[in-house]
């Protein structure tokens, strides 16, 4: 039997599930092959792969909670029903440049963090289609660039201890890769504003099950939202695992599959959006070829979105149209 | 200056079979977000919500399985108030009327939704295994018929003030027909309506369950809310909430009269009921002083039309939201 532990305790909790995994151990006799923590959860992972002792636990959850809350005011939204791609190339097309990715949950869960007003701002374009946006109740843009200074300041404060080499592997949030004994402080420090690649990580994780054995998984602490969103991560049956290549830097996960979905992209698209672009101007007139709209104008020029659709706005109308199905009505 | 908007979100008793039917058919973003409820709900109680709303062709039946109309009425609050909330109306205020605080909680980011419906169905398994069969009375005249028929009222409390001539009272089952019966048994003239509730929400008949609604509901993560919001049972906007408020919202009375009266006395508001029935908008109706610059929406009823209303307060609000 193989398990993992992943907690995610809110800060009121910090390490309590320290106290379910003990529990756990108990159990089962025996240590779990791997741990993994989501975000705070990855201090009980660490704490559970004896990194540092309990103390020394919530003097960094501590510490770490307070240099968040410096952090200038930001805010974070779910993002349900759309890919990353999705979600990064609407961000680009409305020229939200302010907020970045904060977790990658489940293929089709991501979490936005940003500057208040463009995570506001998002709303619109995150309520088309099958796409749902959820506003967090976070203090502040964790997992994003406003956690940069905050994130540098940690690090100067990690490197003041020392930690034991893992007992356990786990799986770092910010790589998806196990932790490397060396890099634990520059891995901490950089989880505040990096992030989140969970969904890369348990695709890992699962991908271990070589031997013939199903990777188990098994939630620690409070609540079942870690379950949950392993139902939605499917075997990512591509991936090679190469343990020996660990300890060498390769792009991050996300990295590649960003990489995969870009080349997926037809180069058709953008060429039908240029050709549209040059031949008629914002406020064409045009007709909608699936159903019947009163007198269509075109309030954009024509745009990709998603990485692979012509779309394109028309006044009056909050959604986006398919470029296929509009066309210029004779004037 | 814009009026601030407030989204009024109502408690049990505006529930019913069908609710919100014509939008989950038409619209596909409320269609969307109440199958993500109805899958949430499913977690919780291993029942589809939406195959017992919208499964049969009954309107007129009572709907007044709390395991289900709890989440049920949660769900669709939550769904409206998004709605709104996509179609650029964003509110200042959520006020919540009795178990409609716990849908202005989760809109307001106090609770999930996830946690919200969790809350929602963890009460109602509470209630069905240790509340004595209760009921509640709305009642139509001034509260003041009390001193006129004391021994009638005697086994029964005030549960809720909704306006001047509309008032509800709890207590147990047997107790609330007999005084069903006696006030419009005997020539008096008082029209009464049953709600399809079975429980004496906001009386003493059901102060045992404090210990453990307590126990049950502290195990919740409370955020501070994102919003303000008014709460209905207190009177006046309140800080945060906790499963201290949540049990004076369930054991305390409702005083809708005297909030809506003291926030309209401050500044004129848009009233937008979020609930399924249009009850909190029909009562404001009545609240609201005269000459007042205040005005009043529903987004749903009972007697259909729902995308017409709902479409009507939208554009009625289009352009007094920047």
């Amino acid at each position: 039997m193989k398990f993992l532990l992943s907690s995610k305790p809110s800060i009121h909790r910090r390490l309590l599930p320290e106290i379910s995994y003990y529990r756990k151990l108990e159990e089962a006799g025996r240590k779990p092959d791997y741990v993994a923590g989501h975000s705070l959860g990855e201090y009980n992972a660490l704490l559970a792969a004896e990194c540092f002792d309990f103390e020394t636990g919530l003097k960094l959850v501590k510490k770490r909670g307070e240099l968040m809350a410096q952090a200038p005011e930001g805010r974070m939204a779910a993002i349900l029903n759309a890919t990353k791609a999705d979600v990064t190339a609407i961000l680009r097309d409305n020229a939200l440049h302010n907020i970045d990715v904060a977790n990658y949950n489940t293929p089709q869960q991501i979490v936005i963090s940003g500057r208040a007003d463009e995570i506001e701002r998002a709303q619109a374009f995150f309520q088309q289609g099958n796409m749902m946006y959820h506003p967090l109740n976070t203090s502040g843009a964790f997992h994003s660039r406003l956690m940069k200074p905050s994130s540098e300041q940690f690090k100067r404060f990690l490197e003041g201890f020392t930690f034991s080499p893992l007992a356990i592997p786990v799986i770092a949030n910010v790589t998806a890769r196990a932790y490397r004994n060396e890099a634990v402080v520059d891995t901490l420090a950089a989880q505040l504003a990096d992030s989140v690649l969970w969904c890369d990580s348990i695709q890992y994780l699962m991908a271990h099950d070589n031997d013939g054995e199903e990777m188990t998984f098994e939630e620690i602490g409070h609540g079942e939202v870690l379950t949950k969103m392993l139902r939605h991560i499917p075997k990512d049956t591509g991936l090679v695992i190469d343990d020996r290549a660990e300890n060498e830097s390769r792009p991050a996960p996300a990295a590649r599959v960003q990489q995969a979905l870009d080349n997926r992209a037809p180069p058709a698209v953008n060429e039908i959006v240029s050709a549209w672009n040059a031949k008629y101007p914002i406020g064409t007139k045009v007709r909608c070829t699936l159903h019947d709209y009163d007198e269509l104008e075109t309030r954009t020029e024509a745009i990709v979105l998603f990485g692979h659709r012509a779309a394109i706005y028309m006044k009056g109308y909050n959604g986006y149209f398919d470029l296929n199905e509009v066309v210029p009505t004779r004037a | 200056m814009r009026k601030p908007i407030v989204f009024m979100f109502s408690g049990q008793g505006s529930q019913y079979f069908q609710m919100g039917r014509e939008l989950y058919d038409h619209h596909p973003r409320f269609r969307l977000w109440m199958d993500h409820c109805d899958a949430l709900v499913k977690d919780a109680t291993g029942r589809s919500l939406t195959a017992t709303l919208y499964g049969g062709s009954d309107w007129t039946d009572r709907f007044d399985d709390i395991l289900l109309t709890n989440p049920a009425l949660l769900s669709i609050e939550f769904c409206l108030a998004k709605l709104l909330q996509e179609a650029g109306i964003s509110p200042d205020y959520l006020l919540g009327y009795s178990l409609g605080e716990l849908a202005s909680s989760v809109v307001a980011g106090v609770l999930s939704l996830e946690e919200g419906i969790r809350l929602a169905v963890e009460f109602a398994q509470l209630l069905t295994m240790k509340s004595p069969a209760g009921g509640m009375l709305a009642i139509l005249g001034d509260e003041g018929m009390i001193d006129d028929h004391p021994d009638a009222f005697t086994r029964c409390s005030i549960s809720g003030r909704n306006f001047d001539t509309n008032f509800v009272v709890s207590g147990l089952a047997e107790e609330i027909t007999k005084l069903q019966t006696y006030l419009t048994g005997f020539g008096f003239g008082i029209v009464t309506q049953r709600l399809a509730v079975n429980f004496a929400f906001h009386s003493p008949v059901i102060e045992p369950l404090k210990p453990f609604f307590l126990q049950m509901s502290g195990s919740f993560n409370y955020s501070p809310p994102r919003t303000p919001m008014i709460s209905a049972q207190k009177g006046q906007e309140i800080a945060g909430v906790d499963e201290t408020h949540l049990w004076d919202v369930i054991r305390q009375p409702v005083d809708f009269k005297s909030t809506i009266r003291k926030l309209a006395s401050q500044q004129d508001c848009i009233f937008i009921d979020i609930g399924p029935s249009g009850t909190l908008s029909t009562a404001v109706k009545y609240l609201l002083p005269k000459n007042t610059s205040s005005i009043f929406l529903a987004t749903l009823n009972q007697f259909g039309q729902d995308r017409a209303t709902l479409e009507k307060t939208i554009s009625c609000l289009s352009g007094s939201t920047d």
